[in-house]
């Protein structure tokens, strides 16, 4: 048995969300201990680049037209007023102040940005070293300034420690039971408890039982190893009530988004879109918001689509680049497109480490398909070829007048003149999963009967339910903007507990 | 250059140098303020590390010998010029090392965003996501990616193609460390794995470009251990988890009950040193002669060779090794300890009482054991078949434990355990599951139905009933097949086996199907009986059974109802039967007033502690578990001797610390044979050489162990200093790329003048300075890139280019700035020549040439000068002033280019600025076929 381990506030999960909650709660002096099962600090978040903010001082210099109110009311009629309004109130007056606090630490940002076109600027992206480019795992930065705060305030991190089981004593919360790195089992004692380990992303039967996907097949979303439902469970288990999870949606055509960064783009230009029915679903303007779109496939037939784009096509992007460039992928011309193509159609995607990951279905598939005509095109996807001809016959038309199906802006109407036609499928995928117990504005977990479960916090993925059914990316770095200010949250709130009502 | 470090033939630093002290000395040194002591001979790195001072690091390893190729580590010296890498610089008595200042931040984060250049951009689907050294050091330096152009590999990693059953490879996100080599290499000596280079781009592979399986690799798994990324991991499945790293990491010791040492048995017995073997056995196990013979091989169902071909015959090694201990060394080392004067009671003499009572009265207890048979050994004596197991063997080995000095009272049956617990001050229950279970036909009344453990007893003492010439044996275990061959053996003429389970479900190991069936008996898998006519018996008294039905079962399931099956329609059969053995399951022989509380089939219920319901009451064995096995049993007794000795006032040391051969540290190589494949198992361990053969196949896998864990920059041992203290965070937060360096960037400002020289060159290309000197990471024998360059014809740009690719395709691999620096000046030429340049580009290639240039940050070696080491080549650790930076190749073309650039530096600019080219040698830049070519050439200037 290890040495004897005791705090105010145990934290289960260091990630974005864990360590913020350690560093609030630290801060005002608290004794924490943060648990953690890899050996580094900031979970999921590590690949983000930067969270949501309202009225900070970049979107004031930046001249941003957005004010909390604003945001307020746009998010509670994005969301029906389904979500807790107090909550998401609370978050988004104290995001601004997330911004400063985390500077006064040092931590730099470049600047507020949007998503896509027509998302707001709200995504504040962390500067990396030596760089005035956004990047990919920028936010890694983020979670190594609160790591160095938190251990600045005494903060007591365990690496490689998992947690098993959240005790309780007099029916309020007394402990942790632990795993060590070397396999030992032990109690850790507390007042609080802060769980934060992130949804349950990488744990495909609770992704089945609690939102009907069956992943690798009508799902294809990120799996960050060990994200497997942990915290959820062991907050179930102590009588949370259960609230309904929901997938943070984006779309993802396997074995080529990941691989092949060109061909991928290429296919996720706002071109034509059908369904295997061969007609349009969607007005393909949007498909740069990867939710609509992740949730537009999601109702189709076998919950797949396919873009279809042929030579003619390809040869305007030649000319004049892609219409949609994504800040992470930056990809920006087509000068990959034969190159990638030829390794894809080799099959090389079998060669590639990322492709290992991959269920051996998914690598077997073939999503992206070429074919000299409509028919073998038809014959390749199963796309009705009947209806497919008449789609492309009336988007064709429409490239001469105007879209009167979907009012798709014309300069993204592009034609099918001829050559080589290419369909890439597009399936579901997301994130991973999003909220699981029922928490109130102050982030206590509550029982079924609406009532605090007396020194249970959560904060981050598992408890995010403010979103609703649909993950809100118009107002981007929500995410990761939701995990730090609940954290932060439930910091201080789990140590105003302990200072006045444990005691 | 100051004073330049002699290395001694044996690579270690020749003693008596200036400043750094005979190995064995202590030098004092200050690393960032702080006063550091540190044995002559150590690196920087190993000396602040060992006070908390954390500095950055990723190709080294502290097992492995340096490389200094990834520049993390690099540091500053105090009065001396530029940076060293510290994993392979000595420390020095006197010296003042910065690990934190700008120009280290400089050179450590554009090292590592050379690397990520062609890392994948997404940990999301990675492994070893948030164990990453990579990804964890992303997070220290702040580093990414986006500066820089993305370069495509094509080979990274271990030689693509050629999966195997153990590692599993991930070539993407290999940064070439080097480490899995050096594992390979100097840790193990074997060499399996190797810097390679194809279509001009460095990787590291298996030698001879064969895969894994074709090659000489043992599948120990030193790299997977020792590889900082997820390029290399143990294919999931493997190793059990949930258990200790400790154990999990060896997993026949994590699967055998007992956790035997066996790798290490299995090293002996190699090595043909027996006793020793034995000594280590016999730690953990009261029965090793009787567990060779009859061991249920749990270990091999977990042996990590099994999944690569088959498992090593771990139990049939053991017997050999017994056979051969001759005096038993082992039994000098058995610690005994003082009379404690309590007394204890045993029931039951079979594996598992024997072996707590054998613990007990070690510990100094008075032991008793009761057991109402005739002899002692339980199972062993009255359970398993003598066919299967000589007794000679058994009653030899109780008779070594009873040297002990324990009594055995047998014939004598204990009937109540809470009045033993008033006579005795400790009692233990092991007595074993000795009743079979009713049979769910309704045969109880009859004669000639019979238990199978009641059947399995008659046969070891030679006293079977008349079994007629059908005998009828139901249930699929281990009992099931020893009582029917035991029926055939003592001559029935037809035996027949019918089991539940489909034949690829069969408890019974596949050994013994295969021999029933080849000793005639017929096995009837996939059926159960569902009825059995009966007649009354001769003698009136009672009734017999005369035949049986049985009916195919399509599948089944055993819930709280109990059996639910379904069956084939029509699928029935009739059987006609003499004697039929009912083996479905044993219980235990007890009831209410043996005065415990029962559980399942009679079973004792106990606490984790093995705590019956009476104080002081202990139970073991197949009398909690219900049947198991006879190590299940001897482990289950040790647990029980610990627990009754905690209870009796020990201290519950004792049982399982026992030592009885001490341990040296481990020898990290593998020997020629260790591990070597194609190598059949051989069940059949005659002499010997057999031994020795089937032990090489071990492979190894504890020696893992002694690989020491990484430590993070997040990790305890950094809190106090180091990385948290003002000078960390104050570093970090300067930005590299502004500040002063950017000056060295040689192109900006009026400063093509500030261009330093190159010692040792002139202006021309070819300039041969010959290869890049011995003790280079290289090894010294890559040649000098060797690019013509005709000013009147050629276009600079274009050749900078040409040489930067062929520095890239001549880098030997190993050190970051040369592979990928060249590789990254060589992607942002050729943007520059294909009219994608962009003005960034001036400052960023002076950036990155100057850094390969002086590599990292320090002046470059003279030519020829043995000072140019970096690791690897040798095992010593260079001098502060010797040059932890690029080799001399990679200097002398990032010279070339950064010269050629600067003396035509309109042409550059205008590469870029422009999108032309005057020597009209770039293709993008030529005019489009049908406009005036000689019009635009009149615009030219040069
Ligand atoms: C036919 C057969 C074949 C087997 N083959 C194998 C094999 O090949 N390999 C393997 O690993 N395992 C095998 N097993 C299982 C293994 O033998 C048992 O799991 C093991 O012996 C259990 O040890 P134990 O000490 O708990 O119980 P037992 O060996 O059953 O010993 C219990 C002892 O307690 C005595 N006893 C019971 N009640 C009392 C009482 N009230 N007072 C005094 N004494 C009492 C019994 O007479 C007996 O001697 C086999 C079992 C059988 C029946
Ligand atoms: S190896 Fe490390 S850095 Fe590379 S993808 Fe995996 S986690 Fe990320
Ligand atoms: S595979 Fe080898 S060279 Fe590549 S990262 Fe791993 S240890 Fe380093
Ligand atoms: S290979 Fe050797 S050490 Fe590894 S599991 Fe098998 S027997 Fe044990
Ligand atoms: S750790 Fe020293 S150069 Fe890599």
């Amino acid at each position: 048995m290890g040495k004897k381990m005791e705090a105010d506030v145990i934290v289960i999960g260091g990630g974005a969300s864990g360590i913020t909650a350690a560093v609030a709660a630290a801060e005002k002096d608290a004794s924490v201990i943060v648990i953690e099962k890899g050996q580094t600090t900031g979970g999921a978040a590590n690949m983000g680049m930067g969270f949501f903010a309202v009225e900070s001082k970049y979107q004031k210099a930046q001249m941003v037209d957005l004010t909390k109110e604003a945001a307020f009311r746009f998010f509670m009629e994005y969301t029906h007023w389904r979500v807790d309004a107090r909550l998401v109130r609370r978050y988004m007056e104290q995001s601004a102040d997330t911004i400063d606090w985390v500077e006064s630490m040092g931590l730099q940002f470049l600047g507020a940005y949007k998503y896509f076109e027509k998302s707001f600027p709200t995504w504040h992206v962390v500067k990396t070293q030596g760089s005035n480019a956004p990047a990919e795992r920028a936010a890694s930065n983020l979670f190594r300034t609160l790591t160095q705060r938190a251990e600045e305030l005494e903060v007591e991190i365990c690496y490689n420690t998992k947690a098993n089981k959240i005790l309780f004593e007099d029916g309020r919360v007394s402990g942790v039971e632990i795993t060590t790195a070397d396999g030992e089992t032990q109690d850790a004692l507390c007042s609080a408890v802060i769980v934060a380990t992130g949804g349950f992303g990488d744990n495909p039967k609770m992704i089945k039982d609690n939102m009907g996907f069956t992943w690798g097949e009508d799902l294809h979303s990120f799996r960050i190893p060990g994200v497997v439902g942990d915290g959820l469970n062991m907050m179930w288990a102590a009588g949370a009530a259960k609230s309904q999870p929901v997938m943070e949606l984006t779309y993802t055509s396997p074995g080529v988004t990941d691989v092949f960064k060109t061909l991928s783009e290429t296919m996720r230009q706002p071109g034509l879109m059908v369904n295997l029915d061969g007609l349009r679903f969607i007005n393909e303007e949007i498909m740069n918001n990867t939710v609509y779109t992740g949730n537009a496939i999601s109702r189709q037939r076998k919950k797949v689509a396919y873009t279809i784009i042929d030579d003619s096509i390809l040869d305007g992007y030649r000319a004049k680049g892609l219409d949609y460039i994504t800040f992470h992928h930056n990809v920006k011309t087509v000068d990959k497109w034969e190159d990638e193509l030829k390794k894809y159609l080799a099959g090389e995607v079998e060669e590639s480490g990322l492709s290992a990951l991959h269920s051996k279905e998914q690598r077997e598939k073939m999503c992206l398909v070429v074919a000299d005509t409509l028919e073998e095109l038809c014959e390749k996807t199963g796309i009705s070829v009947d209806n497919l001809k008449k789609t492309i016959e009336e988007y064709n038309e429409a490239s001469t007048s105007e879209d009167t199906r979907f009012f798709k802006p014309h300069r993204y109407i592009k034609p099918l003149r001829g050559g080589k036609l290419y369909a890439c499928a597009h399936y579901p995928a997301g994130y991973g999963s999003l909220g699981g117990v029922v928490v109130n504005d102050k982030m206590e977990v509550l029982d079924a009967d609406g009532f605090k479960i007396p020194g249970l916090y959560s904060c981050g993925t598992d408890a995010c339910g403010i979103f609703g059914d649909s993950y809100c990316f118009l107002l981007p770095g929500n995410t990761m903007g939701f995990a730090v200010n609940s954290g932060r949250i439930a910091g201080y709130e789990a140590l105003d507990y302990v200072d006045n009502e444990w005691a | 250059m100051g004073d330049m470090i002699s290395l001694a033939n044996d690579g270690k630093p020749a003693a008596g140098v200036a400043g750094r002290g005979r190995v064995g000395d202590t030098v004092t040194l200050k690393i960032d303020g702080f006063e550091v002591k540190a044995a002559a001979g150590k690196s920087i790195l190993e000396a602040a590390q060992a006070y908390g001072i954390y500095i950055p690091h990723l190709c080294h390893h502290p097992i492995l010998k340096p490389q200094g190729g990834c520049k993390m580590c690099s540091v500053e010296i105090e009065g001396r010029a530029g940076t060293v890498t510290a994993c392979n610089t000595a420390v020095e008595e006197g010296m003042e090392v910065r690990t934190k200042t700008e120009r280290t931040t400089h050179v450590r984060n554009v090292s590592l965003e050379l690397m990520l250049a062609s890392h994948p951009a997404d940990c999301t689907s990675c492994a070893v996501y948030l164990n990453c050294e990579l990804q964890n050091l992303m997070q220290y330096l702040g580093v990414a990616h986006s500066r820089l152009r993305r370069i495509t590999k094509n080979n990274t990693g271990l030689a693509v193609g050629g999966a195997n059953p153990l590692i599993k490879r991930e070539p993407d996100r290999c940064i070439l460390c080097g480490r899995c080599v050096r594992a390979c290499a100097d840790l193990r000596g074997v060499g399996a794995l190797e810097y390679r280079s194809r279509d001009g781009e460095a990787y590291v592979g298996v030698k001879d470009g064969v895969t894994l399986l074709e090659s000489d690799c043992r599948f120990c798994g030193a790299c997977v251990e020792v590889c900082p990324t997820g390029a290399i991991q143990d294919m999931p499945g493997i190793f059990p988890t949930g258990v200790k790293r400790e154990l999990a990491m060896v997993p026949c010791k994590s699967a055998c009950p007992a956790h035997t040492d066996i790798p290490l048995y299995l090293r002996y017995t190699r090595e043909g040193k027996y006793p020793e073997a034995v000594a280590i056995l016999r730690e953990k196990l009261t029965f090793p002669h009787s567990l060779g013979v009859v061991c249920t091989r749990k270990c091999e169902a977990g042996c990590k060779r099994g999944h690569l071909d088959e498992a090593l015959s771990i139990r049939n090694v053991k017997r050999f090794a017994v056979e051969h201990d001759g005096e038993g060394a082992w039994r000098s080392r058995v610690t005994v300890r003082p009379a404690s004067g309590k007394r204890v009671a045993v029931v039951g003499a079979g594996p598992c009482g024997l072996t707590a009572a054998w613990h007990l009265q070690r510990l100094g207890h008075e032991v008793t054991v009761y057991e109402q048979r005739e002899k002692p050994g339980g199972m062993l004596t009255y359970g398993i078949p003598t066919y299967r197991l000589d007794r000679g063997i058994v009653d030899g080995e109780i008779g070594t434990l009873s040297e002990m000095g324990f009594v055995i009272k047998t014939g004598e049956r204990v009937t109540s355990a809470a009045k033993l617990a008033t006579e005795y001050d400790g009692v233990v229950v092991a007595v074993g599951a000795q009743a079979g279970s009713p049979s769910f036909l309704d045969v109880n009344d009859c004669a000639n139905a019979i238990p199978g453990v009641a059947f399995a007893r008659m046969a070891t003492e030679d006293a079977l009933p008349d079994m007629g010439a059908f005998v009828t044996v139901l249930g699929g275990g281990s009992v099931a097949f020893d009582c029917a061959r035991g029926a055939k053996k003592a001559g029935a003429a037809q035996v027949r086996l019918i089991c539940l389970e489909k034949r690829e479900n069969m408890l019974a190991d596949d050994e013994e199907i295969e021999e029933a069936l080849a000793e005639g008996i017929e096995i009837y898998s996939g059926m159960n009986c569902v009825a059995c006519e009966k007649g009354a018996a001769k003698d009136g008294t009672g009734s017999f059974v005369k035949s049986v039905t049985a009916v195919v079962v399509n599948s089944f399931a055993f819930g709280p109802q109990g059996l639910s099956m379904d069956t084939e329609p029509g699928s029935e059969r009739v059987f006609p039967t003499d004697t039929l053995v009912y083996a479905t399951g044993q219980r235990i022989d007890l009831d209410e007033t043996f005065g415990l509380e029962l559980g399942r089939a009679n079973s004792v219920k106990t606490d984790e502690k093995l705590a019956a319901s009476v104080p002081g009451v202990f139970a073991a064995g197949d009398a909690v578990t219900g049947t198991k096995s006879v190590v299940e049993a001897v482990a289950m007794g040790m647990e029980a001797a610990k627990n009754v000795d905690l209870w009796l006032g020990g201290d519950g040391t004792g049982v399982f610390d026992e030592v009885y051969l001490e341990r040296g540290a481990n020898d990290a190589v593998l020997g020629d044979g260790c591990g070597k494949r194609p190598a059949a198992r051989s069940e059949d361990i005659c002499d010997c050489d057999a031994a020795k053969a089937e032990t090489e196949r071990c492979l190894s896998c504890h020696l893992r162990l002694d690989i020491p864990k990484v430590r993070f920059w997040g990790d305890a041992a950094f809190k106090k200093r180091g990385v948290f203290q003002g000078t960390a965070g104050d570093a970090m937060q300067v930005a590299p790329g502004d500040a002063a360096f950017k000056k060295r960037g040689v192109f900006q400002g009026d400063g093509m003048g500030e261009m330093q020289d190159v010692p040792g060159r002139s202006g021309a290309m070819q300039a041969d300075l010959g290869n890049t000197g011995p003790g280079h990471a290289c090894g010294g024998d890559v040649p000098i890139v060797d690019i013509g360059f005709a000013p009147e014809t050629d276009c600079p740009v274009d050749t900078a280019r040409k040489i930067a690719a062929q520095a890239a395709a001549l880098s030997c691999g190993k050190c970051v700035l040369c592979r990928d620096g060249m590789a990254q000046a060589a992607a942002i030429l050729s943007d520059d020549v294909s009219g994608k340049g962009e003005e960034a580009d001036v400052e960023l290639l002076g950036e990155i040439l100057a850094l390969v240039r002086d590599g990292a940050g320090l002046l470059p070696p003279e030519p020829g000068a043995s000072g140019d080491v970096h690791g690897g080549g040798g095992d010593g650790l260079a001098g502060p002033s010797a040059g932890s930076g690029s080799c001399r190749m990679a200097q002398s073309a990032a010279g070339d280019i950064l010269e050629l650039l600067s003396s035509h530096r309109d042409e550059f600019y205008g590469h870029i600025l422009r999108k032309r080219c005057t020597k009209q040698v770039c293709e993008a830049y030529r005019p489009v076929q049908g406009e005036d070519r000689p019009r635009r050439q009149r615009r030219g200037r040069d």
